[in-house]
């Protein structure tokens, strides 16, 4: 018990967020109309205050996984997203039906407002990434990984008054908690392996013992349960329903947040056994990484419906990052750079920092794109339904060059990355996946994945095809959410900067991140190697 | 001098290029784009200058693009090679050659810019223009600075894509999107070849960087080892020989060499001030550079650099000759650029990089003077450029017909005052010297460029004058364009205090203003006289020695024993009198013992050969002079009569000895013929195809799709099956372990 006293002083950005997360219920639910419209920046500044403790607070110590840099990097890069999320979703309570009427009547009724409840759960959730970024425990891993999915149930149920919302709500709450089942399951089953739930006294006795079959069983529960987190075969099916159905903020939130938790509990579970994996288990995240990409390209590439389509490009890029987590973090070599200055290594090779970059790079490119379309609305004509003029379709952003041609260039940007084209930050994560994946000797997965790309350029270039060559979708207007156009802004402008100049020091950073990992691992490999 | 302020010279330029483009957003900001467009050229000039006063030297480098390590990690470039690993750095070196290519990118640049200020006003695409000019001072910049190859071919690409759209400036204008596609068509081809020659260099060098870091070796050093190895005669490895001739296609579709010199008449349907900065003074100068700083690849190579050079006579001489019959204005200084840049290649074939450079700094004063000037004189016929139609305009136009005389003076080469009299001169010495001293063996062949180039010279001095006799004596006779271009902008300016239109009737031809139009080109004119390669002398001193050393890894060892030795030509030296005291023709005395040096003395005609040249080469610009002033000014008729007696001559030169027609028919029309062909295919067989194909994903995708029908039950079950599966196989794969 003496180790949660000690992490409370690592903890004070957690508690930061916790403490906004019930200011915005305070303000948000308050009959005060000024304090109500202050709630969005009660959870920006909690969201800043955070950051800046991160970026203060010295690191709790020695990873007992060797990851030292994890929860650092993860915690800027969730907090940085976050806000550029919060942009985006800033507004979405708003612009609900119910809320509004409430907002005019001279009488405010909180009970028909969630304006409070909706920022404090966007907060909630962020804390279960920061959360799960620090786990050093089985249990803790666990009650952070479902603190970041419980609050994106009710987002995704309370922001869009639609059926089709309540739908796909309740559809991710069940499959959630069945996903969650199984990798509870797994989690007891490595406890019963090895009799510990602290990472590092299981990280000891794998390295005495080595991996027992009952705690790679153990392990593979885990893994497909966590596969619900990232949208990854099998546990995808969901995906496509749920973006569709959740308001495009709340889609943009989904696509990265519980995807960011779930690779880094991924990581940490297979840290346990430690990289090179079992066969087993290459086996196993080769397959979900092979099916998972081309079932998502495939399934993208026959879509009409534009966040139906980024729905499960989300999914084909997470085939992508589990190629990541087969290669393995690598410790690298040292490279000198002259005299005076301290030998570096290089993050070539190293599937974590892949993964570690290629997330803010997908993060970044995907919100781009969805802060795009949460930033049109389509005039349906007769009936007109506030809480039901998303732009949804192909058709919607058709010929958006042509009348707003620097939302039009955001969403290209957007999609070239997501392509991974050169120069933008797509191209440089799927470099460092792709050398990784070469590293450890897996050819034929790098092909997979050079096709994979080639498929998913079919579609993504159609949307920047439509954009500029499509006709006018006449219906097709823009909400005026300066919020929303500076959030894509920032967001290309950061992918862009990711695929030049800062792409260098953050795989560099990612690269430093994990590779205490490996250092770690080196010595009982030089003892296998002697005998 | 600290180099990171060097990262301004490709900055501004690229942030007044964003601002440029900024300004196309609103019709009221058009105008702003001017200022900001010469504003941030002169100011990366004057960043340049900064650099050059400082004697910058060394590499900076913004950050590592792409650092990819394979296996063992690369100390050195063969390490590297050896492992595979590629690092791509964004990293700016400066030596000599890299200032000396700044001051002519930045300066002239600047001095267009501000020309171009007047030039274009009243268009409609003003910012659009000036936003082109400055993203391609950025890109060109790039180029001359990169000192990675990947930067560099980004940087030759990105002047590349500057041509394509200033060249199509007027994209209402058919002949002026055909002229862009035309260039950037035929620059595909050279593009190739140097990206298929960057691919053999990172092949054999293992490393695309230039100069290497502190702990590895570029391909210089690299090149320049073997070549110390291998001694003065280069090696005779296959590869040595294929990448300088790729890379020698870069350059030449990039300078309109000959084969792929075609598209540069045709880019003057761009703005006049364009094919002065891109098509005369810097763009298609960049092919000269890149061989320059190549030379060690290129030195190892027993025939590259000679092909270089014959390549380089044949097309100065072939565009001169086209030149000589060119009624277009503009054409007339396209053909003459396609020649002046066939002399600086014999210069680099020469192994005469520092003539080449000095020619290649002359001729961008002199050429973008020309051109200016005569886009003053179409500015001022509404868009005239048939010489056939204008006469006599030295009393309308007095300044700009003075500033052009003083340009084609330069172009023509009038002995000892101009700058193009030294530059050309010394490329000629140089050329003809190596065939006296035989090098490697093909002696003949540089005789052969050299006479070729003497030749060139008359004919140039000749074409350059017919032009301006033309043009500005004779009696006073005009036909106006049928642009009007400056009719608008006179409209535009009305409430203006009469400017330079005041007064004269709106059809006649009328003098430019001094500000912005003719002041640069004063400044310009200066450069064209010898106070222009006096400066270039003077900055030049670090490139000459740079120079020197390259030229000592390939002179023939015997060079003593050639009956030119030292006790030999030590006198004729010393009588070339105020040439070699200015340093410019030989590099001087105090040379002579000093390795570098050999190669370029011979005796020529009874003296040393830069002297001896200098007599030559000035005597025939004298007499090309005096004759075109002959049948173009004080006899004209003369003229008429000459040309009908060689009538069939001046159709086939009209027609550019049909080189269009030709290419049209052996490349173009079969080409074209299997484009049609491919498409039948294509739409028959190959989207056939396809769609099959494409039907599988969506055949796979409706046959998921039920599985997709949104039924929680259904999800779960798949998930639950999926588990399974994959457990299933976990077990599976355990039993085979």
């Amino acid at each position: 018990m003496e180790a949660l006293i000690d992490k409370l002083g690592s903890l004070w950005p957690e508690i930061v967020l916790l403490m906004g997360a019930v200011s915005c219920l305070v303000t948000g639910l308050n009959h005060n109309p000024l304090a109500r419209k202050l709630t969005p920046w009660v959870a920006a500044l909690s969201i800043g205050v955070a950051s800046l403790l991160v970026a203060v607070v010295p690191p709790a110590g020695a990873h007992p996984l060797g990851f030292d840099g994890l929860p650092g990097f993860i915690k800027l890069i969730t907090l940085g997203i976050a806000l550029l999320l919060l942009g985006l979703a800033a507004g979405v309570p708003d612009a609900l039906l119910q809320h509004r009427k409430t907002e005019s009547s001279p009488i405010f009724d909180a009970g028909n407002s969630v304006k409070g409840e909706f920022y404090a759960f966007f907060l909630l959730s962020i804390t279960g990434v920061l959360l799960t970024a620090g786990a050093t425990d089985l249990v803790w891993l666990f009650l952070a990984l479902e603190l970041v999915s419980l609050p994106t149930y009710i987002m995704i149920a309370v922001t869009r008054d639609t059926k089709l919302a309540q739908e796909s709500a309740v559809k991710y709450f069940f499959l959630g908690a069945m996903s969650a089942a199984v990798f509870l399951y797994g989690f007891a089953l490595i406890y019963g392996a090895t009799g510990y739930t602290e990472f590092d006294a299981i990280r000891s006795l794998v390295a005495e013992t080595g991996p027992t079959p009952l705690l790679i069983v153990g392990v593979i529960l885990s893994v497909l349960g966590l596969c619900f987190k990232v949208a990854a075969v099998p546990m995808h099916v969901y995906a496509a329903d749920v973006y569709q159905g959740a308001a495009t903020p709340v889609t943009a939130f989904l696509a990265f947040v519980p995807k960011t938790a779930g690779f880094v509990g991924l990581m940490l579970i297979l840290g346990l056994v430690g990289w090179p994996l079992p066969p087993v288990l290459v086996a196993m995240l080769a397959v979900i990484a092979v099916l998972t990409m081309t079932l998502g390209n495939v399934l993208a590439a026959v879509q009409s419906n534009l966040k139906r389509m980024l729905a499960y490009s989300s999914i084909a890029q997470t085939g992508y990052l589990t190629l990541g987590l087969i290669a393995g973090p690598v410790a690298g070599a040292a490279v000198s750079l002259g005299e005076g200055v301290a030998p570096v290594t290089q993050p070539t090779g190293n599937g974590l920092a892949a993964i570690l970059f290629y997330l803010p790079a997908y993060g970044l490119a995907t919100i781009a794109g969805f802060a795009i379309l949460a930033a049109l609305w389509v005039d349906r004509g007769e009936n007109p339904d506030p809480d039901d003029d998303e732009a949804q379709t192909f058709d919607a952003v058709s010929g958006l060059w042509h009348r707003h041609p620097f939302l039009a260039a955001l969403l290209v940007v957007s999609m070239l990355s997501l392509v991974g084209l050169p120069p933008l930050a797509g191209f440089i994560g799927k470099v460092m996946l792709g050398t990784s994946i070469a590293q450890a000797g897996l050819i034929p997965l790098l092909i997979v994945l050079v096709i994979n790309s080639a498929i998913s350029a079919a579609y993504y270039l159609r949307v920047v095809i439509v954009c500029f060559f499509g006709d006018d979708a006449e219906a097709t207007h823009v909400r005026p959410t300066p919020l929303r156009f500076a959030a894509a802004m920032v967001a290309a402008v950061g992918a862009l900067a990711l695929g030049g100049y800062a792409g260098a020091p953050l795989a560099q950073s990612a690269h430093e991140a994990v590779r205490g990992h490996a250092v770690a691992n080196e010595t009982p490999a030089v003892a296998d190697a002697s005998e | 001098m600290n180099l990171n302020v060097a990262i301004l010279v490709p900055l501004l330029p690229l942030i007044g290029a964003a601002l440029c483009a900024v300004c196309c957003w609103k019709h009221a900001w058009a105008k702003a784009s001017y200022p900001i467009c010469a504003a941030s050229i002169g100011l990366s000039f004057v960043v340049t200058l900064l650099l050059t006063l400082g004697g910058a030297d060394g590499a900076v480098q913004l950050y590592e693009w792409i650092g990819i390590a394979h296996g063992t990690p690369a100390d050195d470039a063969a390490g590297a090679a050896a492992s595979g690993g590629i690092s791509i750095a964004v990293r700016y070196f400066f030596d000599p050659l890299t200032l000396l290519m700044l001051f002519v990118v930045t300066g002239v640049g600047s001095m267009i810019a501000v020309y171009a200020g007047g030039y274009m006003q009243g268009d409609e695409g003003f910012p659009r223009f000036f936003a082109g000019v400055a993203l391609f001072i950025f890109a060109m910049t790039t180029l001359v600075m990169a000192d990675n190859l990947v930067l560099l071919f980004l940087g030759w690409e990105g002047v590349g894509l500057c041509s394509y759209l200033l060249i199509g400036h007027y994209f209402q204008k058919d002949y002026a999107v055909a002229a862009a596609k035309k260039a950037f068509i035929v620059n595909r081809v050279g593009d190739f070849c140097l990206l298929i020659g960057l691919f053999l260099l990172f092949d054999k060098y293992g490393t695309l960087s230039l100069h290497g870091t502190e702990t590895t070796k570029g391909i210089l050093q690299a090149a320049t080892d073997s070549l110390k190895a291998t001694g003065g005669t280069g090696s005779g490895d296959a590869i040595d020989t294929w990448i300088p001739m790729l890379l020698m296609a870069g350059a030449f579709g990039k300078s309109a060499q000959f084969p792929l010199y075609v598209w540069l008449p045709d880019a003057m349907a761009g703005p006049t001030p364009v094919s002065a900065l891109v098509h005369a003074a810097t763009m298609v100068t960049s092919g000269v550079y890149l061989i320059v700083r190549m030379l060690p690849v290129f030195q190892l190579s027993p025939c590259a650099l000679v092909t270089v050079a014959a390549i380089g006579g044949f097309t100065a001489l072939l565009a001169a000759t086209i030149a000589l019959c060119s009624n277009d204005l503009k054409g007339v200084f396209a053909y003459s650029t396609v020649s002046q840049l066939g002399y600086m290649f014999v210069g680099v074939g020469a192994v005469s990089s520092y003539g080449a450079v000095q020619h290649l700094y002359t001729h961008a004063f002199f050429k973008a003077l020309l051109f200016l000037t005569a886009g003053s004189v179409m500015h001022a016929m509404a868009g005239q450029l048939d010489t056939r139609k204008m006469s006599g305009l030295l009393t309308r136009m007095p300044v700009t017909g003075g500033l052009m005389f003083v340009g084609c003076l330069a172009l023509a080469g009038l002995p000892v005052i101009t700058a193009g009299f030294w530059s050309k001169d010394m490329i000629l010495a140089d050329a003809m010297a190596a065939g006296l001293n035989d090098w490697r063996g093909y002696g003949w062949l540089y005789l052969i460029i050299a006479w070729a180039g003497i030749a060139t010279a008359l004919l140039t001095a000749f074409y350059t004058f017919r032009l301006w006799f033309t043009v500005f004596t004779g009696e006073e006779r005009f036909e106006m364009g049928d642009e009007h271009h400056h009719e608008e902008h006179e409209a535009d300016d009305a409430h203006a205090e009469g400017r330079s239109h005041g007064g004269l009737p709106h059809d006649a031809p009328h003098e430019m203003p001094w500000w912005p139009m003719n002041l640069p080109l004063a400044v310009l004119a200066i450069g064209s006289t010898v106070a222009g390669v006096a400066l270039f002398w003077g900055m030049g001193d670090g490139f000459k020695n740079d120079h020197y050393e390259a030229i000592a890894l390939v002179e023939p060892h015997d060079a003593h024993a050639h009956g030119n030795g030292h006790a030999d030509h030590a006198e004729p030296h010393g009588k070339a009198g105020p040439a070699d005291e200015a340093n410019g023709a030989g590099g001087g005395d105090g040379y002579h013992g000093e390795p570098g040096h050999h190669l370029h003395h011979a005796t020529f005609l009874g003296g040393d050969v830069h002297t001896t040249m200098m007599y030559v080469s000035g005597l025939l610009a004298i007499v090309g002079i005096a004759l075109a002033a002959y049948f173009h000014w004080l006899n004209r008729g003369a003229r008429d009569a000459a040309a009908k007696a060689f009538a069939p001559v001046v159709r086939v030169l009209q027609n550019k000895y049909y080189v269009d027609e030709f290419y049209d028919a052996v490349i173009v029309q079969p080409l074209r013929l299997a484009g049609q062909v491919f498409y039948l295919v294509d739409a028959l067989l190959i989207d056939g195809i396809v769609k099959l194909i494409g039907w599988a994903p969506r055949l796979l995708g409706t046959g998921i799709r039920p599985a997709q029908s949104g039924r929680l039950q259904g999800y779960g079950l798949g998930m639950a099956l999926g588990v399974a599966l994959l457990a299933l196989l976990g077990l599976i794969v355990w039993g085979r372990m």
